[in-house]
């Protein structure tokens, strides 16, 4: 237990701290903090492939290959040890279930390939 | 050059009696027997008699039958054995043979003339996506290229499998004419000590063993790094050895990062270079280049953790014997920068100051030649004490060697391009691009992976696997160049390029290496083996 709650604080301060270690903006993108998408009442499992926007806390802004910006919370992936280092402008693939407010809780946030014609559809 | 061409055949092991007068009919074929032809890991084939770009080029050139369909992706190289005696299955008798191992943990004897499979057991279920990881296909299994020991006729191949609903890997010695084990195959276990004195395990539900195997020295040699980066605190990168008779462990074994602790719990330092071999020198020592660790990028001290290097290591495993370290890989660590996306080349001996060197290149795309003897170390804010650099663009790659009448070339596979780099090494270092190819259609991540054919000097001709770069069909091509630049040209004449099978798995990046024996090529993808030759 103790290890856990190390290992989250450990990844939560590389999720809050990452991107101003690297020669990349910190700035929100523009929509990010934003949901264009509708709230999903549904909580089934979803993935969804797009580019990190914005890294905050825990919190991602992903863009899709739609435009519409989406935000992550990544701390279930955190917690289970399934998350690539976060770098704005990457691509991932984001695996998780939607709250009623749009937001994805991601259990799973791994690098996706770059070119999003090798995105398979979101799900 | 004659010299350097023995030193290279005598360290691939390839059999002396291949190169004996008298023996015509073993003279002419090639074996392949490990990942990139030999040790060195050079990726040239200099006894190809039948392909060269003139045929290549013309109508001649194709698929010679149907592809052979397997069980699964494959991402181990295919290796290559002539004149191979059957002895079990179906169809017994004398084969040249095409060893094929599948994520689906089933390895296959294949005609090579006919593509009839002879030969096809399978070594248990493989596991299912680890740890959620989709840098792979749906399944894991054999993901490392086997490596064959013609003179025990023996295939050593790892197999990651289900025992008791858990990960676990075992390697296995099999008898090349009926692929049935010759001993109890070994479960891998090892343990290491950490800088704090508790010991360390190996637990293989966190490790992917993904660089082709080792044999060198009476040893067998495996790395190990992670899934996806998942599980950091609990996945590091390890090398280790068996006795190559009885599967027996080595004494010591290697661990990359014996950090007891690290600012975000984050170890890794993983050995994993898209599927590259672990390289070995004539004289007794193993290469291999590491990947990231810690992104607060603090943790690198060079002996405790050796992240983001080319590293030397003692046959026994027992001591770091030299390594080197860009002097940026602080932003490596934080920016998930791998140098160990790629594989260490070693150069067969060159004339010169520095006669032994060895290549390398990551994720940041400079490729960097080192002195083995002295590779260089850790030169904290730089320059680096290296012989040479240049940039060649990202590299989930390896590099591939060849000579033309006894001047030096390497072919880097970065980015999109083939360049072929032409070196003097006497009275001192340089290097200068001589030509490149048209990019690629290639996609996935940066760079793919090359291997050269020649008849000696002559008629080389450089070939390449390109990436898919979308999802439908997600091909991914053969292409062949010439390597002899036409007329002082810059741009490598492209021979051929063709469809030679399909990747849908696109999480993973395909790192398929072209095998060259004997007429055919040979390119494994997914769940099918497609062989190329003239008609």
């Amino acid at each position: 237990m103790q290890r856990t709650s190390s290992k989250l604080i450990a990844m939560a301060a590389l999720v809050g701290g990452f991107c101003c270690a690297l020669p990349l903006s910190c700035a929100a993108a523009p929509g990010a903090g934003t949901t264009s998408e509708a709230p999903r009442p549904e909580s089934t499992e979803h993935i969804v492939f797009g580019r990190i926007r914005s890294i905050e806390g825990s919190r991602l802004s992903i863009e899709t290959r739609s435009k519409t910006v989406i935000q992550v919370d990544a701390k279930p992936a955190i917690q289970a040890r399934r998350i690539n280092v976060p770098v704005v402008g990457r691509a991932v693939r984001v695996h998780g279930t939607y709250d009623a407010k749009g937001v994805l809780h991601a259990d799973n946030v791994q690098s996706a390939k770059d070119s999003e014609l090798l995105w398979p559809a979101d799900k | 050059m004659k010299r350097t061409m023995w030193r290279a055949l005598l360290v691939s092991g390839l059999p002396v009696m291949m190169l004996m007068a008298g023996c015509e009919h073993h003279h002419r074929d090639v074996p392949v027997t490990t990942y990139h032809y030999d040790n060195l890991r050079t990726g040239w084939n200099d006894r190809e008699r039948h392909l060269k770009p003139g045929n290549v080029a013309s109508s001649r050139f194709g698929l010679l039958y149907p592809p052979v369909a397997l069980d699964d992706q494959v991402d181990a190289q295919p290796l290559v054995i002539p004149d191979q005696k059957i002895t079990a299955g179906p169809t017994p008798g004398r084969y040249d043979v095409a060893y094929v191992a599948t994520e689906g943990n089933t390895v296959y004897a294949i005609d090579a003339a006919t593509g009839n499979v002879l030969l096809s057991p399978n070594f248990g279920p493989p596991v299912p996506m680890p740890l959620g990881c989709n840098n792979n296909g749906p399944n894991v299994g054999i993901n490392g290229t086997p490596v064959i020991d013609r003179e025990s006729r023996t295939l050593y191949v790892m197999v990651y499998t289900l025992e008791s609903g858990n990960p676990a890997y075992r390697l296995h010695a099999l008898d090349l004419a009926t692929l049935a084990d010759r001993v109890p195959p070994v479960l891998v276990t090892a343990s290491h000590v950490l800088s704090n004195g508790t010991t360390y395990s190996f637990n293989a539900t966190y490790q992917r063993q993904r660089p082709a195997l080792l044999l060198a020295f009476g040893n067998v040699y495996a790395g190990f790094g992670s899934f996806c980066d998942f599980a950091p605190d609990q996945s590091r990168g390890w090398l280790l050895g068996w006795n190559a008779g009885p599967l027996t462990p080595l004494a010591h074994n290697q661990l990359n990062d014996t950090q007891a602790t690290s600012p975000d719990t984050f170890f890794l330092s993983a050995i994993w270079m898209s599927g590259f071999g672990i390289a070995a020198d004539p004289v007794g020592n193993l290469y291999f280049v590491t990947g990231n660790s810690d992104f607060s990028g603090t943790t690198y001290d060079g002996v405790t953790n050796i992240q983001e290097s080319i590293v030397k290591l003692s046959a026994d495993l027992s001591s770091v014997v030299s390594l080197f370290t860009p002097f940026g890989q602080a932003g490596l660590d934080a920016g998930d920068l791998d140098f160990g996306s790629g594989g260490a080349l070693l150069l067969p001996d060159q004339p010169g100051p520095t006669p032994h060197l060895a290549a390398a290149a990551g994720k940041a795309g400079d490729l960097y030649f080192v002195d083995r003897k002295s590779l260089g170390g850790y030169t904290p804010g730089g320059p680096d004490k290296v012989v040479g650099k240049v940039s060649i663009g990202s590299c989930w790659c390896g590099q591939t060697f060849f000579a033309r009448h006894g001047h030096a070339r390497v072919v880097s596979s970065g980015g999109s391009q083939v360049t072929i780099w032409k070196l003097q090494t006497s009275p001192s270092f340089a290097i200068a691009s001589e030509a490149s190819s048209a990019p690629l259609s290639t996609g996935q991540a940066p760079g793919f992976f090359t291997s050269v054919s020649s008849e000696g000097s002559n008629d080389a001709i450089v070939w390449a696997v390109s990436r898919p770069i979308n999802n439908s069909p997600a091909n991914v091509l053969l292409y062949a160049f010439d390597a002899q630049p036409a007329g002082g040209s810059t741009t490598l004449t492209q021979l051929y390029s063709g469809v030679a099978g399909n990747w849908p798995n696109t999480g993973g990046n395909a790192n398929i290496v072209p095998v060259v024996a004997d007429g055919k090529v040979f390119v494994a993808s997914n769940q099918q083996l497609a062989v190329f030759g003239l008609h």
